[in-house]
């Protein structure tokens, strides 16, 4: 990093937060607050809607996943259209029509405050514990990267996020995601048209993908039918579209988004957005991946991209071992160079024996120069005592800071903080609207009055910003730690989303079997997560499935106290 | 047919026209 790129670093980020301090003054009541006074257009509301989901880590961990494994996980992304025509159907009407700030509050009404009380519980656990994680996983990459303390990294993406969404509410949320949106996309397709034109003059695109194809890393379809394979097709477009109802449909920090459409049309415009333009930009984010693997075919890499595990093997006793595999690892690059070369030209040709073997030749190379690289991450994993050890994470930034050129490499790190900050100021908003919505209105002060509630979310959004810095922090220090409990919690969006379907579906569902429902839905899924090893997407439909079973059954059992109305 | 099936329709439309490409896409390249 250069001068002119610390500059556009910094002068970025103090647009983001001066822009997002400025919409304070359209904030001044709990409704414009909580949900832009309902106001904002179909476009605002769509962007906002993609760049929640599109965090840092999609930037430095989805670009590092596609260099290592290619392009598999986009079929994680399959269901999402589908997701959006059934909500835009179903659920976002309804949620408009109900005027509300939380999609918890529905529950109330239809079932009691039981059943409420504990959804809006498990998604601030949840959301809490994984807003840290958006903050300390791309603070610990950077601070790597830009030579920085890791704690003013969490601070540095924590501390003005915190600040500008107390002021500015969630209109500052959806200002700084359009913002995020135009700054992620360009420095995307910057990152793509560098790579490409890093390529050898003798290798075209079309050859240096040839090659790529040649290791599977352009498998977007994967039709076996097999539960235990995280991305399959199957498990993209039936298990997910559970997942991503649940997700759009009853988890605040989406639901709120379209909350603060000014119309239900708008709201639906908003949803749609996502659904035409979600898979082209993930395919983007995946094939910069795939290239960066071409690149790095032509243009040798570091044996380690993490530089402080690097010099920490150095300064070991393994530092001997650590120099020879250096020098292995160089000659494994260039036979694979030579390789890739001979494979793209007979490519060209056509002459497909002469690709049969150029690919089986090439292969081998990249077999060779794959198990340097699981020898020297070993000697890490000894070294640093961390038996969990991977640099996928810093394969980008590393890419991003050798060889972009002046201003434009700060671009790219810019955008990669401030897809932080955004998705974590949606994340805070969404977790101060439950905190105050859901638990602080209901048994705080009886007479609070408005701006005595706009003043508790401002609290509480400093109160969740303070904690997920502090988390994040710690989390820095102990990594997998805070990772595996972030999981847990996203163990239970099948659970969720069987009691909305419960509460809309089945008019003689009662508290009693959706509190009945959803206990059992999260013993099974925490037994299967336990105990088999049935892929994560596959847990949704299972917890949805279960939820509903036994929320229908414990109902008819004991009787409907309170009948519903269906949508 | 209102506007917003129609809408739908177009997003479906849209879905499997771009699984299709790719799915093009990934056959071209791993021949």
């Amino acid at each position: 990093m250069r001068a002119l790129d610390w500059l556009v670093v910094v002068s970025y980020l103090t647009w983001v937060v001066w822009d997002g301090l400025r919409q304070a003054k359209r904030s001044k009541d709990v409704e414009g607050f909580l949900v832009a006074g309902r106001s904002l257009p179909w476009w605002l509301v769509g962007l906002s809607v993609m760049a929640t989901q599109l965090s840092a880590i999609t930037m430095i961990g989805t670009t590092g996943q596609a260099y290592l494994n290619g392009m598999a996980f986009l079929q994680y992304y399959y269901a999402l259209p589908l997701a959006m025509i059934i909500l835009s159907v179903t659920l976002v009407p309804f949620f408009h029509k109900a005027n509300i700030f939380t999609a918890y509050q529905y529950l109330e009404t239809r079932f009691d405050s039981k059943v409420r009380t504990f959804t809006a519980l498990l998604f601030l656990f949840s959301r809490s514990l994984s807003c840290s994680v958006v903050i300390s996983a791309p603070a610990v990459v950077m601070s790597v990267i830009l030579g920085l303390n890791t704690t003013f990294t969490c601070l540095l993406i924590g501390v003005p996020t915190t600040i500008f969404t107390m002021f500015g509410g969630v209109r500052a949320v959806a200002y700084t995601d359009v913002k995020q949106m135009v700054i992620v996309t360009a420095s995307l397709l910057t990152a793509v048209t560098a790579l490409i034109l890093g390529l050898p003059d003798s290798v075209g695109v079309g050859d240096a993908l040839r090659v790529a194809g040649t290791t599977g890393r352009l498998q977007m379809f994967d039709f076996r039918f097999d539960l235990t394979v995280q991305y399959t097709f199957w498990s993209g477009t039936i298990a997910a579209l559970f997942l991503y109802l649940s997700y759009f449909g009853t988890d605040q920090s989406q639901v709120q988004r379209y909350l603060s459409a000014k119309s239900v049309d708008e709201a639906r415009s908003s949803l749609l957005m996502s659904a035409y333009a979600k898979i082209p930009l993930q395919a983007l984010v995946l094939i910069l991946g795939v290239l960066m693997f071409t690149f790095y075919l032509f243009t040798p890499p570091p044996l380690l991209f993490n530089p402080v595990h690097d010099s920490q093997v150095r300064a070991s006793g393994r530092a001997a071992d650590y120099v020879a595999l250096e020098q292995k690892f160089g000659t494994a690059l260039e036979q694979r160079r030579v390789a890739a070369g001979a494979l793209a030209a007979a490519g060209r040709s056509g002459d497909a024996a002469a690709e049969a073997a150029t690919a089986a030749g090439f292969k081998a190379a990249d077999e060779a120069v794959k198990q340097v690289r699981a020898d020297a991450v070993g000697i890490v994993k000894e070294v640093s005592g961390d038996r969990g050890y991977n640099d996928v994470n810093y394969v980008f930034p590393t890419f991003v800071t050798t060889y972009l050129p002046m201003g434009l490499a700060g671009m790219v790190v810019a955008a990669i903080l401030v897809a932080a900050m955004s998705a974590s100021s949606a994340e805070l908003a969404a977790l101060s609207t439950s905190s105050v919505i859901d638990f602080y209105r209901r048994f705080g002060p009886a007479n609070a009055d408005d701006a005595h509630v706009l003043m508790a979310s401002r609290v509480a959004i400093g109160f969740w910003g303070l904690f997920a810095s502090i988390v994040a922090i710690w989390a820095a220090e102990l990594g997998s730690l805070i990772e595996v409990v972030n999981r847990f919690g996203s163990l239970f969006y099948g659970s969720i989303l069987g009691v909305f379907l419960l509460a809309i579906g089945y008019k003689r569902a009662n508290s009693t079997g959706a509190f009945a429902g959803m206990i059992t839905g999260m013993a099974v899924i925490l037994s299967i997560a336990f105990y088999t090893k049935i892929a994560f997407l596959w847990h949704n439909p299972i917890a949805t499935i279960v939820v509903f079973s036994v929320g229908v059954i414990v109902s008819e059992l004991t009787g409907p106290r309170k009948v519903g109305t269906n949508l | 047919m209102t506007s917003d099936n129609r809408k739908y329709l177009k997003v479906i439309a849209v879905w499997i026209i771009t699984l299709a490409a790719m799915f093009m896409f990934q056959s071209y390249f791993t021949r």
